[in-house]
């Protein structure tokens, strides 16, 4: 006969999943605000952005190729280092926005130069200044390219939070190791462990369908 | 002194020349008509006036006092003069045709928008466009679009209308109610300078035809006053005729 959940084991995977949630929902944030931001340094021809530009292009460049379990190590590691007291939650929302917003920066900067660049001189040609071009006629026809792949890059990462429970987080996945650990059917726990995974992520699935619908209609 | 005077302008993409030193002389309210083949350096000399295509030599002055397009300044000045229609239209398609008309002259211009709806219901009257001001670009045909996009500089109320193909797109029609209109403005004063591959059209239109080469002036003509130094051009519309 199968051992059910004790009342200990279900708060575990409660507070595993509410760490989860907070690793996917801090670091999607800061990811999506560091790459909205990098992809707008990137995308500027502002002389004055010029060393940020080479600073984010490079920087972008080899974070991307390192993977994310690295990352996290030498997050983790640097802050150490550097004497701050931090927990490795908050380290793991680090390493998360970090390796994150690079990915982003691509997209955002992606998106804003799909729009033609005939459009962009037309503006200029009407006198429209660099923001009233960013604001009217560049990010109005970028979004729709730019919003339904970095809400499903954000669903790819959630499952990546995994690897938090590699610097001590407790995560869903380590909740999941501890409670096999003892002697809790693996099949049960990684089964539940599952769902828990598709509460976080299907609704932002959902979200971005009727998201991608909304910004073509529009 | 001209209103418009290119002096020695020279323009290039990277390290390729496109324009080697054009010097031509435009008066106000005159209809000049840019001809030649491609990649002869037309659609440049619309791009280098507006200030799109910096200049790698020589100056533009108008009315006397050269163009400053150093400066954001000086291309603030000259823009504001001027209005360009573009080959590929550049409409925003997202934004309606009302919006597409009202943009410059609410956000640049910070004029309200209901003193302006009349304004642009006569201008896409002029261009025959009433009743879609509330399509937006993908829902229009081609020479809707062309029409839009006229509408659309007119809305600027320029001095000088610079236009790439402006009919390319247009029935016979639509190109003779287009060109009634342009020759409308150019009786009131204003100096237009198109890029066209429409013969007729350039034959009806221009106070004044000029034939590109390879980044040069190759000839000009006034076929209203019927002058004798056109050979070259004859023969280029000609052969541009027999091609359409």
């Amino acid at each position: 006969m199968t051992q059910p959940f004790t009342s200990y084991d279900v708060l575990l995977l409660w507070h595993a999943f509410l760490t989860t949630f907070y690793l996917s929902l801090c670091g999607g944030a800061l990811a999506i605000a560091g790459g909205t931001g990098m992809g707008l340094i990137c995308f500027s021809r502002a002389r004055l952005f010029a060393p940020l530009r080479l600073v984010v292009g490079g920087g972008c460049t080899v974070v991307r190729r390192i993977p994310f379990i690295i990352v996290l190590y030498l997050v983790f590691y640097v802050s150490g280092m550097s004497g701050l007291d931090i927990s490795a939650v908050t380290v793991s929302i680090l390493a998360i926005g970090l390796i994150g917003s690079t990915y982003i920066t691509e997209i955002v900067q992606g998106g804003l130069r799909a729009v033609g660049s005939d459009k962009i001189e037309v503006a200029r040609t009407m006198n429209m200044g660099s923001a009233a071009i960013l604001r009217h006629v560049i990010l109005p026809q970028s979004l729709p390219l730019i919003v339904p792949p970095v809400l499903g890059y954000l669903v790819l990462f959630i499952k990546d939070t995994a690897l938090a429970s590699q610097i001590g987080v407790i995560e869903l996945n380590q909740a999941g190791i501890i409670l096999t650990n003892r002697g809790l059917p693996t099949f049960h726990v990684f089964f539940t462990i599952l769902i828990l995974y598709f509460v976080i992520s299907f609704p932002l699935t959902v979200m971005i369908q009727k998201m991608e619908k909304k910004l073509v209609i529009s | 002194m001209s209103y418009l005077e290119f002096r020695n302008v020279q323009a290039s993409y990277g390290t390729n020349p496109i324009l080697l030193g054009v010097d031509l002389d435009i008066e106000k309210g005159e209809i000049v008509s840019l001809i030649g083949p491609s990649g002869s350096g037309k659609s440049t000399m619309l791009r280098v006036l507006i200030g799109l295509t910096p200049l790698s030599g020589g100056e533009i002055r108008l009315e006397g006092k050269p163009i400053d397009y150093a400066t954001k300044a000086g291309l603030r000045a000259v823009r504001s003069r001027m209005a360009m229609v573009f080959q590929s239209f550049g409409l925003f398609d997202h934004l309606t045709v009302e919006q597409n008309l009202l943009l410059a002259p609410t956000v640049v211009g910070k004029k309200k928008r209901a003193p302006l709806l009349e304004e642009m219901h006569e201008v896409l009257r002029l261009t025959d466009m009433q009743g879609h001001d509330g399509k937006r670009p993908p829902q229009l045909s081609g020479g809707q679009k062309q029409r839009i996009a006229i509408a659309r500089a007119l809305m600027l109320h320029p001095e000088i209308l610079l236009m790439d193909e402006p009919t390319s797109a247009l029935d016979p029609i639509r190109i003779a109610a287009m060109s009634d209109l342009f020759g409308k403005l150019a009786a009131q004063g204003v100096t237009i300078i198109q890029v066209s591959h429409n013969m007729d059209v350039v034959r009806s239109l221009s106070d004044r035809i000029v034939l590109m080469h390879d980044g040069r002036i190759a000839a000009t003509a006034s076929p209203k006053r019927d002058q004798d130094d056109n050979a070259a051009i004859a023969r280029f519309m000609a052969a541009e005729a027999h091609q359409a």
